[in-house]
């Protein structure tokens, strides 16, 4: 039982980890049909700044100060590099990001060397928050939940409570009509791409101590985050959540079970059955398959529904 | 005027096939041997993925799964059998790469054909990074990181033919990759490659004439697969290993890279990406550690300035005056400004790795020079752009 709960919350912040990492992807794709390859990019550079200025202004001080320098660097791409590209279309601006994001791994690894960076839990969030029948649960998890839904709940409302939303919410949908009412529609634009940017580089900076901050990170987390996208259905907010917490659970309840369909087979039918099964294959454990489940669940959803959880039949992209 | 540009078309090609038959022979050097080696391959893996992007405008992140799973069959099957007991059979083991290339795309494809455009590269993306891990989990199928090897040496030479030497072996791949290319050259010649150039600029359209467009993203996807295990039974056998690596983004991302650089709009565009991508790879690379930085910084500087690829830019542009060439020569000034600054940042930060004292101060100024020189560059090179410019506002309005 304390096991089920303890791995109900891990499932539920690694899952509101993701869902911070995948909003901005979603946002940025919904407002301008960019498909940001970088985006895990942008994630690991968050991390490792928020390391550095870590040295220097302390733990805090760092998980403010990363994401808005971060953010900021994700202005000037979009100013100098991705507005000139959309005019070539949105292949041509996959194709962009997906160069950046080989060229940020190079700096990365350049800059910050190929070892891992000790970016640990600082003390003040270190140990248990709490015990579940005597199952501890870590302080810093909890940290994590409460800034992801923090941040995401200051993004719903900014967005549909105050002006400068209805403006972006209206630059959504008729550009030219918001541009014809004196907004500047470009600097919207840029501003939401290093907004989402921000947040990528949020979730590096608060979701790195749980994990190794390395040059290798970006390449472990962005597939996921595309799957978590393309699973909740291109460009919906509210897939990208449900996406979230679904693989989240997932991944999270896979390691508790170490059965393979050949030990399965082995209790139930004893060796004459199971030595049908007796193949590399079937001898994984739902365990080891957990990295692999994200990739399953996608392939799965998309058999029965192309255009994902929450898409839109027939939208195009 | 069109059987003028194919018939310099065909000039080219017979020259390029015959500089790839002459200069390794009369080289004669191991190094030379195998960068043509590599980059025949690679030629034929990047327009096996030119046939997905370029024709079909099908932008996928998986292609190294095809290529990949071949070169595991290819040496699945040679190990089982041995060189020797393939026999003559040996000079068809490519057969082997093409069916299980064909295979894997039709039942990967069958999942990833459902959608087009930017959802078909996220699910490439998913399924190869799926199989990666997968591949990982079963290393006694694949060999994890260390990957299988093989032999792939006759021991009874036929016409003294025993794919001992890399000479006898580059021949060996040059002769399929050659056959693959000219395969594929007719298969753009069918109503299916017109088929495939219609999905790419207009599904709606193909759909009204009677096709689904899905099926004729599926069927080039099983062809495309089988050039692509072609070439991967053709790395099988030049390398005589094979690891769960070569599966994975980092391999289809070079041959997105290649197809790119060179021209996806060009059917030989990708061959000349593939060479521009290996003389990255062997030349470059033993002159810096940052030479993955360099190849990156080109390929998005050809994706901001020459959508098109590097072939096109080989062509006298009309309109070339004096002025284009004044820009153009500052533009090689800022490249070699940011080269030099590039280059003292890693040569600093690789002695301060690896705890020789820090001379930032030495190093400072001249970066400092490289910084200003190539800002300075910049500016001038924006203020002297002409009409070429695209208007910044009103590009958005399509999205």
């Amino acid at each position: 039982m304390s096991t089920l709960i303890i791995t109900s919350l891990n499932a539920l912040s690694f899952g509101l980890l993701l869902f911070l990492l995948s909003a901005g992807l979603t946002l940025i794709f919904s407002m301008m049909g960019v498909l940001n390859f970088a985006h895990a990019g942008f994630y690991m550079l968050g991390a490792y700044a928020a390391y550095t200025l870590g040295l220097h202004a302390g733990f805090f001080p760092a998980l403010v100060l990363a994401p808005l320098a971060v953010g900021a660097l994700g202005m000037l791409v979009e100013r100098f590099g991705l507005r000139k590209v959309h005019a070539y279309g949105h292949v041509a601006e996959l194709l962009f990001t997906f160069g950046l994001a080989f060229i940020i791994e190079e700096l990365v690894q350049l800059v910050w060397g190929k070892a891992p960076v000790g970016y640990p839990v600082p003390q003040a969030l270190s140990g248990a928050a709490f015990t579940v029948m005597g199952s501890p649960f870590p302080l810093y998890r909890l940290f994590v939940m409460a800034v992801s839904v923090g941040v995401l709940l200051l993004l719903y409302l900014t967005i549909t409570r105050t002006r400068t939303g209805l403006i972006i919410q209206a630059a959504l949908t008729h550009p030219r009509m918001v541009e014809a009412l004196g907004h500047n529609v470009p600097r919207v634009f840029m501003t939401v791409f290093g907004v989402g940017v921000a947040l990528a580089a949020l979730a590096g900076a608060v979701g790195a101590p749980m994990s190794v901050t390395e040059p290798a990170m970006a390449h472990a987390i962005g597939p996921i985050v595309f799957v978590v996208i393309v699973l909740g259905g291109i460009g919906s907010l509210k897939g990208a959540f449900i996406a979230s917490l679904l693989l989240g659970f997932a991944q999270n309840f896979a390691i508790l079970y170490d059965l393979s369909p050949y030990q399965l087979a082995l209790d139930a039918f004893g060796p004459g059955a199971a030595g049908m099964l007796d193949f590399e294959l079937f001898r994984i454990t739902i365990a080891q398959f957990a990295p692999l489940l994200p990739f399953v669940v996608m392939v799965l959803v998309l058999l029965v529904r192309p255009q994902g959880l929450c898409g839109r039949p027939g939208s195009g992209a | 005027m069109k059987a003028a540009s194919s018939r310099a078309a065909g000039l080219w090609l017979a020259l390029l096939v015959s500089l790839l038959v002459v200069v390794p022979l009369v080289c004669g050097r191991a190094a030379v041997t195998s960068f043509f080696t590599q980059a025949v391959i690679i030629s034929l893996l990047a327009m096996s993925y030119n046939m997905l992007m370029g024709q079909t405008g099908m932008l996928s992140f998986g292609h190294a799964v095809y290529s990949g799973l071949g070169a595991y069959c290819t040496i699945h099957f040679l190990n089982r059998f041995t060189a020797d007991g393939l026999g003559v059979g040996i000079f068809l083991l490519p057969l082997v790469g093409a069916a299980a290339g064909a295979f894997f795309g039709l039942v990967l494809g069958f999942v990833s054909t459902r959608r087009s455009g930017i959802a078909f590269a996220m699910i490439t993306l998913g399924i190869s990074e799926m199989l990666v891990h997968l591949s990982l989990m079963m290393p006694g199928w694949s060999g994890g990181e260390s990957g299988i090897t093989t032999d792939r040496m006759l021991y009874e030479p036929i016409l003294g033919f025993d794919l001992g030497s890399d000479l006898q072996a580059y021949y060996y791949i040059l002769a399929w990759a050659l056959a693959a290319v000219a395969l594929q050259f007719a298969v753009t010649r069918t109503p299916l490659g017109s088929l495939a150039n219609a999905v790419r600029d207009n599904p709606e359209r193909v759909m009204f004439i009677g096709f689904n467009p899905q099926k004729i993203r599926l069927f080039v996807m099983v062809l495309s697969g089988m050039f692509a295990g072609i070439g991967g039974s053709l790395t099988a056998v030049s390398y005589e290993i094979v690891t769960s690596e070569t599966l994975g983004l980092g391999q289809s991302g070079m041959l997105l890279i290649a197809a790119y650089l060179g021209g996806a709009g060009f059917f030989l565009g990708p061959v000349f990406g593939a060479f521009v991508y290996v003389l990255f790879l062997s030349v470059v690379a033993s002159l810096t550690h940052a030479w993955l930085l360099y190849f990156g910084l080109l390929f998005v500087l050809v994706v901001l300035f020459s959508p098109a690829g590097l072939l096109p830019m080989l062509k006298a542009v009309p309109g070339y005056g004096p002025r284009q060439r004044l820009r153009a020569a500052v533009a090689a000034l800022m490249a070699a400004a940011a080269v030099q600054f590039i280059e003292r940042l890693y040569a600093y930060l690789e002695g301060r790795a690896a705890g020789s004292a820090p001379a930032l101060a030495d190093a400072a100024p001249a970066m400092a020079a490289a910084l200003a020189v190539f800002l300075v560059l910049a500016v001038a090179l924006r203020r002297t752009a002409g009409s070429g410019r695209q208007p910044a506002a009103g590009a958005r309005e399509a999205a």
